[in-house]
């Protein structure tokens, strides 16, 4: 099983439902959050091109995080799904600087913190919170191992790209173009 | 022109508005782990090579410096912890890949 993400960047407003859906869900506390949305804005006036993003951990198949952390709290769960274990983790920091996406922080409690995929609810077979809450239907969530899951479907018909390829990463989060 | 700009005011502490992790702790524990290494360097090289006597105080007194400076550090890297009651993890585990380990 590898689960995967893809994220329709044209059908995107960036309306941040994700981000708040995100926070209530996992209980993210105040002032933090686990996704957030960027805008780009590129090229000379008048041909400029705007893209929106919500981005996420990528739950790389080469974890950066995963490879330093030195107590193996940062651990492949579940379907390649990168995750923390709290009290493995020393807060050391050296996960939060190796990840090339700025996608982990330090909780207010000790331990450092992401995006889980929502694999408690995955596990119960329901779309991860800001999949599930988001307006445009922009997102889709599934098992890339499966040919016929949603992921698998839209990847192989649209293009698609992952955020810095050059990290060698091998993200889990695609966003189509 | 390419502008990037996160729309939905993202404001992790130590993330934005820059990366910005590690804090004093970590030079100082850096310089002190140089600091004692160099003191026990010179001082083995000097009696190695039979000159003691020239250089009394690096090979007599200075070495004294290290376990101290080293105390010193590794308080400090202890201090940087964000989870310290499982600093003990450290010493359960060995990860071959991982710098910090």
């Amino acid at each position: 099983m590898r689960y995967a993400m893809a994220i329709d960047t044209k059908k995107c407003v960036g309306c941040s439902d994700c981000v708040v859906a995100c926070q209530t869900e996992n209980d993210v506390p105040i002032g933090y959050c686990r996704d957030w949305v960027v805008e780009v804005m590129d090229g000379t006036y008048p041909q400029l091109e705007m893209e929106i993003r919500s981005e996420r951990c990528n739950h790389c198949e080469n974890s950066p995080c995963v490879r330093c952390c030195p107590t193996g709290a940062s651990h492949y769960s579940e379907g390649g799904i990168v995750l923390v274990e709290e009290n493995k983790c020393i807060g050391c920091s050296a996960c939060i600087t190796s990840c090339p996406y700025d996608a982990r922080f330090v909780h207010p409690k000790g331990y450092v913190d992401k995006c889980t995929y929502c694999l408690h609810r995955v596990k119960k077979g329901l779309q991860p919170a800001c999949v599930a809450v988001c307006p445009t239907k922009c997102m889709y969530f599934g098992d890339l191992d499966d040919p016929r899951s949603e992921v698998s479907m839209i990847i192989k018909k649209r293009k698609w790209k992952t955020l810095i390829p050059e990290a060698g990463t091998k993200p889990h989060l695609y966003f189509l173009i | 022109m390419r502008e990037e700009i996160i729309v939905s005011g993202r404001n992790n502490p130590l993330i934005d508005p820059q990366l910005h992790i590690w804090h004093w702790e970590i030079p100082l524990y850096l310089f002190l782990g140089g600091l004692a290494a160099g003191v026990l360097f010179f001082a083995a090289l000097y009696t190695i090579r039979n000159r003691e006597n020239d250089y009394r105080t690096a090979v007599k007194i200075a070495p004294f410096v290290a376990p101290i400076a080293l105390v010193i550090g590794l308080i400090a890297l202890f201090l940087d912890l964000h989870h310290k009651l499982y600093f003990w993890r450290l010493y359960t585990t060995i990860k071959l890949e991982s710098p910090m380990s």
